[in-house]
């Protein structure tokens, strides 16, 4: 049901993307709306369907790939909706264009420093542990025995 | 690294100054030291494409890097951002989430599936997941197809940057670069080539900090960077550049949701010794990414600050940045270290697609067309020098047409690849009709449409790419041929290979 849904997911974001190039061959203002929310969303629900296991995800991982899309697509639209000002005198955060930076912020410096730890703390408890390998060893094992067999 | 502005532009500065000739030559000792130490331990074709499956994460980490940054990264990175200002960055600013994406839906899978199987290729675990010998066929041709034209953009750099090292001339630096790489690839494989790159990586990171810090310091630091650029040009240093939005976040789609598909990169996860290492991969691969790409970002926006503000003249060709700012505004033993980083970037990349190429003619399409051959170690080599001697033979005698071969290199793997492999390996309901359709899709629109828009027959709105479009659609195709066919889905899905999905 998770897994269905997550998929059902990743296909409608990456119609989102293929709208805002469908849009980009008419010149339509939202495209560019759609490719910044479109990709934010596959990226993330791609993520969350690989992190599925056993039909569940991991809940501080629902919030951090949820957490992740609405500050990575949010990055990109207020990038987008804030008039262009990066002329002579034009705002400046941490000594940088302060669209460039909130885009720079959105979409690098944070998942950076989020998503490298967000892997590692529930690797094994939601990836791969040290018992998750064992059974899969042990399991590959008597399916090659009972292959060996049945020949 | 993208082949959409390949190195081909570039007509490097003579550097034929005694320190920078003479750390290039300490430079390629180290590598032939390396190259013959790991070269003594390939003994079987599983050393050959996957290293014997005995490497460790730092090892795993830095060489992926290493094959992620092309020559491109150093030279025509930083021409593109001197060009099109913050848009040219979006080439690399997907790093952070495309390495998550590519650790939770790629990294413990492939590795699980390459153990279970005994796996050495990227179409390999296409055919196994799919039970498909065509469909691991196709995406063999893919990267077949690919790798010649990456290959070739990437050996006509390397020749160029020799040239302008040791003054040989273009075309003895085409064919001494890929002599050079063909010695360690031949003898000791992806072994070798795995080991050198975590020597490559660790220089190409090196130099990447050293000229971070000397561009800041040149340029009076990033305020007055900004400033100074932000006075004399209105969008370069917006987010998008002066290419716009569309041409940005389609660099954004593209180099995130592509690099799923890259072989070189992502076949890789095969070599790791222990899969539980892979708890701290993503951390350091990001870390040594992160080292890797500064130097992509810093002398761009560095030289265009230090154009417009008079300090120095106007580039004649973006691809002069690096040369020009590492020539003029950097110490000798910094430029000597940047241009052996360049080789090195290059030298990592073309030692991996020789390795992908020969992988894919030695076992893929045999395996597709129902044959095993006799020696594949031996196989290997000799495919592997028949790929080198192709592709720089089309870096020296095609002219241009190799950057129309280089150009759809990571669109083809990406569409090719990315939506049978990624997705398929999260999603049981998928079929092998839609893996073989998402892969003929990603074939015919790259090859068609990249040769209609490269001739000027069809026009693409700006900003767009057709290795955009045919990924785009992949992923759709790949879905709803999936859907449509969606009964045989269980029938076509082995026990085994479930079981890793499900682990």
């Amino acid at each position: 049901m998770l897994k269905s849904a997550v998929l059902s997911l990743v296909f409608l974001f990456l119609a989102v993307v293929a709208a805002g190039y469908t849009g980009s061959f008419f010149d339509a203002t939202w495209a560019p709306w759609c490719l910044a929310i479109g990709t934010c969303g596959a990226l993330m629900s791609m993520m969350a369907l690989g992190a599925i296991r056993r039909g569940k995800i991991a809940p501080v991982l629902r919030w951090v790939f949820a957490g992740m899309f609405l500050f990575c697509a949010g990055c990109f639209c207020v990038a987008l909706a804030i008039p262009p000002n990066e002329g002579a005198g034009g705002p400046l955060l941490f000594n940088f264009p302060l669209r460039s930076t909130i885009v720079l912020l959105g979409v690098a410096i944070v998942p950076i420093l989020v998503m490298p730890f967000a892997w590692a703390l529930t690797f094994d408890s939601s990836m791969l542990s040290e018992d998750d390998l064992v059974r899969l060893r042990e399991a590959q094992t008597e399916m090659a025995r009972a292959n060996m067999g049945s020949k | 690294m993208p082949a959409f502005f390949p190195l081909l532009q570039a007509s490097l500065p003579r550097m034929t100054q005694p320190l920078i000739v003479a750390i290039a030559l300490v430079y390629f000792a180290i590598v032939a030291v390396i190259a013959t130490w790991a070269t003594r331990k390939t003994k079987t074709e599983r050393d050959f494409f996957v290293a014997g499956a005995g490497v460790g994460l730092w090892t795993l980490a830095i060489a992926k890097m290493a094959a992620s940054l092309s020559g491109f990264s150093f030279v025509g990175g930083p021409g593109l951002v001197y060009t099109i200002g913050l848009a040219g960055v979006f080439i690399i600013l997907p790093g952070a989430l495309s390495n998550a994406l590519g650790a939770w839906v790629l990294a413990k899978k492939l590795r699980l599936l390459g153990e279970a199987r005994g796996l050495l290729t990227v179409p390999a675990a296409i055919g196994a997941r799919y039970r498909s010998p065509a469909a691991q066929g196709l995406a063999a041709v893919g990267i077949l197809i690919a790798v010649i034209g990456y290959m070739a953009t990437n050996l006509l750099a390397l020749g160029i940057v020799i040239d302008a090292i040791f003054g040989t001339g273009l075309v003895a630096g085409i064919w001494i670069g890929t002599g050079i790489i063909l010695a360690y690839s031949v003898a000791g494989g992806i072994l070798a080539g795995i080991y050198t790159d975590v020597f490559q990586g660790s220089i190409m990171a090196l130099s990447s900090l050293l000229v971070v810090a000397f561009a800041l310091k040149v340029g009076g630091g990033l305020h007055h960077i900004s400033d100074t650029i932000m006075a004399a040009d209105t969008k370069f240093l917006g987010p998008w550049g002066s290419a716009g939005p569309i041409t940005a976040l389609s660099y954004f789609f593209v180099f995130s949701m592509g690099s799923l598909g890259q072989p070189n990169v992502i076949h890789k996860f095969y070599m790791l010794k222990d899969p539980r290492q892979l708890k701290w991969y993503l951390l350091l691969m990001s870390i040594a990414l992160l080292c890797g790409q500064l130097i992509y970002i810093a002398i761009g926006i560095a030289m265009k600050a230090l154009v417009v503000s008079g300090a120095t003249a106007p580039l004649a060709k973006a691809d002069q940045a690096t040369p020009t700012f590492l020539l003029h505004f950097a110490p000798v033993v910094v430029a000597g270290l940047v241009f052996s980083g360049v080789a090195a970037a290059i030298m990592a990349t073309v030692n991996s697609f020789m390795n992908a190429g020969a992988a894919a003619l030695t076992l893929d399409i045999p395996m597709a067309l129902g044959k095993k051959l006799d020696n594949e170690l031996r196989w290997g080599r000799i495919t592997t020098v028949i790929l080198a001697i192709i592709a720089a033979g089309v870096a020296q005698i095609s002219g241009t047409l190799v950057a129309f071969l280089g150009i759809f290199g990571w669109g083809m793997f990406a569409s090719t690849i990315a939506p049978a492999l990624a997705i398929g390996l999260n999603w049981d309901g998928a079929t092998r009709a839609g893996a073989i359709a998402s892969i003929c899709s990603g074939l015919v629109l790259t090859l068609a449409g990249g040769t209609l828009a490269y001739f000027k027959i069809i026009t693409l709105p700006k900003g767009v790419d057709v290795s955009a479009l045919s990924l785009i659609t992949s992923l759709l195709v790949f879905f709803i041929v999936s859907w449509l066919t969606r009964e045989n889905a269980p029938a076509e899905l082995d026990a085994d290979i479930k079981l890793v999905m499900e682990t």
